[in-house]
């Protein structure tokens, strides 16, 4: 209590809420032009952080960290262009609204499941980080794998109207994630001797290909649109939730904070599996199965929520073992190291009023979230207002640089290139590209963490199956096939 | 007449020989009349780039020109330092590298991809080393590498490492050969990921810097076993853990991080920044920054440095 009481009071300074909130800002304009990234964010301001110290540093850093969640989400919704990742599988719901002239609301439950999502995680880390961590400590390669094993099976429910097109796309983006040095033998793979290709694609280059300018090619068919609403009805539309709107967020918020906090844990899974996953789960539990993909609030708050309640999670092995999560939590490490801050178990016991000050400042770094996508929702709301003359130019220009500022290079601006020529042929075709993505999010961690168990037991596959979270989550995923090939024959009968 | 002709044309030519000799001397010795880059190809966040950043801050005072700090990702730093080529000598642009892209990288799979070798290069100095450690759960009882020959003859042993191909797998192989035991590597991507997983009991040791292991050793969950050099460190975290070489080993190596500048640059532009950097390595803060990472201020010779990059090869030639 001592050191919580510490922690409160070493962090209500006026350089902590103005950290955060320069972070926030920033964040928030990254996060939603599509291009442009968190991590590129974080590059940039990075060494401002050098002189701070390490609750400001680490305020400022959450601030863009958790911001970025959200603002991913806004050029998904109206532009239906994702700005990170994660914010994919926000895009076919939010987009819907937008085209019917829901662009506010879509906005609106986004930001709010959002803070819901961030504000839950914040609380976990706050008083149950020792539990979770002990959890997390539980879980070894044969779990994390059978956690990826899981994710795939979300491709089911992102393929549209056939599952076998969905699968075909999914495997094209397991293909791909193969590319570059094999994780295990280190030996290459398909990359032709070509340097650009020893450690494969990025993942933001891809998703500027696949997505944005695969978008930016799409609309270039549709000559006649001027806009995607006037700005009139944009002003006219207020956005606000009912009450019975919010009664159907909840279950989704709820049970995609659960989702996003388990997943945050996983190193190495992310925002982006964890939001997949929740749409999914949710849409399979949902009364209104046919609004996904239409429109449906149930699939914003459940992707949403669940992206941002990974950034918290993301902490908690960060800060008691140490293990950086995600890029953005790598670069955390480093400010902490570069304070003096070793994570680790014993962290809490040689900085605890600080670590209590950096976790109170996540649950404010949410709350103040709100309040400035609030603020500025009825400004991003007018981006369907501006003409798609000048929008695309714009689109693709970011798009551009966005892909170049990954590694500084012209290779990947080809790369991304080639990646909206597939999503261009394979929506010609009625294929999906969100598999292609599922695929490559989680291509290379599925086969490091299968290769690497069959490793530890020698070849015996029976380590898959010899903890309880193992077999819990082999349960189901078996129930999942099950459902999916059981709806899929239900589907087929009954249009026979 | 003809002669008077190809005379003049001869005085000019020696002329406007002279003239761009004491142009390029002049800029030489105005070197640097533009900001310095400096590319780090390594993760954002990372040892390497810290520092980086951390001693471009005395860009202005002690080179006066600002020193911008970049990262350029890619191949473990190979598709920077491929890059890099496209400069010309003198030019403002420097780059940092270790022993994995010119020890490593041109000895193992993918080798033929790699377009630069180290004689591309001129080294400039050596920005910090680091000493890798051995750490195993510390449940096993193992404290030093006797017990850990004795604890390897009746179990099989697994040694988690920072990717197949990196700095630690060798050490790995290395040590294994030179005690006669049989280490079987498995690879992690990362060296937390590494180190969790001997902390969770999935493998008995694990290979890192020691700033990466100090969290779990000074927990007690894992317990350091050898560093990987040629004397004992004893520092708050580890204490008397003895160096690889004071067993009579020879397989092993530090981690280095060198500023290199492109091959043919003069002389005098490697001089005055080699100064430079000695005096930023000197200052208070970078000092401070140097002992929280865990890292040494070593700035070896030129030569100490090809040295480095030949034993490291020939290390890894002997472990491939």
């Amino acid at each position: 209590m001592d050191l919580f009481l510490s922690g409160l009071q070493q962090f209500f300074s006026l350089s902590s809420f103005l950290f955060m909130n320069v972070g926030l800002l920033l964040g928030l304009v990254f996060g939603a032009i599509p291009g442009l990234t968190v991590i590129l964010c974080i590059v940039l301001f990075l060494p401002f952080t050098y002189t701070m110290g390490p609750i400001d540093s680490f305020m400022f850093l959450l601030g863009i960290y958790c911001a970025g969640g959200y603002g991913g989400s806004i050029s998904a919704i109206l532009i239906n262009t994702p700005g990170t990742p994660h914010a994919t599988a926000t895009m076919a719901d939010g987009y819907a609204l937008t085209k019917q002239g829901k662009s506010k609301k879509a906005l609106n439950v986004a930001l709010q499941a959002s803070t819901f999502g961030g504000v839950a995680s914040a609380i976990t880390l706050l008083f149950f980080a020792p539990q979770v961590a002990k959890f997390a400590q539980k879980m070894g390669t044969p779990e994390y794998f059978l956690v990826c094993l899981f994710g795939l099976t979300v491709i089911a429910g992102v393929s549209s109207n056939s599952l076998v097109k969905g699968m075909i796309s999914g495997a094209v983006g397991l293909f791909i994630s193969t590319i570059g040095l094999d994780p295990m033998t280190g030996s290459t793979r398909f990359i032709f001797k070509n340097i650009n290709l020893y450690s494969g694609f990025d993942l933001v280059i891809c998703l500027i290909g696949l997505f944005a300018l695969s978008e930016v090619l799409a609309k270039s068919k549709k000559s006649n649109q001027i806009t995607i609403s006037s700005l009139e009805e944009v002003k006219q539309e207020k956005g606000h939730i009912t009450a019975k709107e919010y009664k159907r967020m909840a279950f989704p918020a709820f049970f995609s904070a659960v989702v996003g906090i388990i997943i945050g844990v996983i190193p190495g899974t992310g925002a982006s599996m964890a939001s997949f996953v929740s749409y999914d789960r949710v849409r399979q539990m949902s009364k209104h199965k046919d609004e996904f993909g239409k429109g449906s609030i149930e699939g914003i708050t459940a992707a949403e929520t669940a992206n941002n309640a990974v950034t918290g999670a993301t902490l908690i092995p960060l800060l008691t073992m140490g293990i950086p999560g995600d890029g953005v939590a790598a670069i955390m490490l480093g400010a902490l190291m570069i304070n003096g801050l070793t994570p680790g178990p014993n962290l809490f016991v040689k900085h605890g009023s600080t670590m209590y000050a950096i976790m109170i400042g996540l649950i404010f770094v949410n709350l103040f979230m709100f309040l400035q996508g609030k603020t500025l929702t009825k400004y991003f709301a007018r981006v369907v207002s501006i003409p798609v003359s000048i929008l695309t130019p714009i689109i693709v220009i970011f798009c551009f640089a966005g892909a170049f500022s990954v590694n500084n290079s012209l290779f990947d601006v080809k790369v991304t290139l080639a990646f909206a020529v597939l999503a261009y042929v394979f929506s010609k075709l009625g294929f999906s590209t969100i598999p292609v993505l599922l695929g490559l999010v989680l291509g290379a961690i599925t086969e490091e963490n299968f290769r690497r168990s069959l490793i530890l037991s020698d070849g015996s596959w029976s380590i898959f199956v010899q903890s309880p979270i193992s077999i819990a989550f082999i349960t189901v995923i078996a129930l999942t096939v099950f459902l999916i090939v059981f709806s899929k024959i239900r589907g087929n009968n009954r249009s026979v | 007449m003809k002669k008077a002709v190809v005379m003049v044309l001869i005085a000019l030519c020696m002329m406007g020989t002279v003239s761009a000799a004491g142009q390029a001397e002049s800029n030489v010795d105005s070197w640097p009349s533009e900001p310095v880059t400096v590319v780090c190809p390594w993760a954002v966040g990372g040892v390497a780039d810290v520092v980086n950043r951390k001693t471009a801050t005395y860009g202005m005072e002690v080179l006066g020109q600002p020193i911008l700090a970049t990262n350029e990702l890619g191949a473990g730093g190979n598709v920077a330092l491929t890059n890099f080529l496209n400069n010309e000598a003198n030019s403002h642009n420097l780059i940092f590298g270790a022993e994995g892209a010119f020890s490593i990288a041109p000895n193992v799979d993918g080798a033929d991809a790699i377009l630069f070798t180290y004689d591309d290069y001129i080294p400039i100095i050596n920005l910090y080393s680091a000493v890798f450690v051995l750490t195993a759960d510390s449940s096993l009882g193992i404290d030093d590498l006797e017990s850990l020959q004795s604890y390897a003859k009746n179990n099989r042993m697994k040694i988690a490492v920072n990717g197949i191909a990196g700095s630690e797998a060798f050490l790995a192989k290395a040590l294994a050969k030179d005690l006669g035991i049989n280490l079987e590597l498995v690879s992690y991507n990362g060296a937390n990921l590494a180190l969790d997983a001997a902390a969770k009991g999935e493998t008995a040791l694990a290979i890192s810097h020691q700033s990466q292991a100090r969290g779990s050793v000074e927990a007690g969950i894992l317990t350091p076993v050898v560093v990987f050099d040629d004397k004992t460190v004893n520092n708050e975290v580890y204490k008397n853990i003895k160096g690889v070489g004071e067993y009579g080993y020879t397989g092993f190596f530090r981690n280095r991080c060198f500023v290199l500048a492109r091959k043919g640059t003069d002389q005098k532009i490697i001089d005055k920044v080699r100064e430079a950097y000695m005096e930023i390595l000197q200052k208070d803060d970078v000092v401070e920054l140097f002992n929280t990472l865990m890292i040494e201020y070593d700035p070896l010779s030129l030569e100490a440095i090809d040295a480095h990059i030949d034993a490291v090869t020939e290390i890894v030639k002997a472990n491939s």
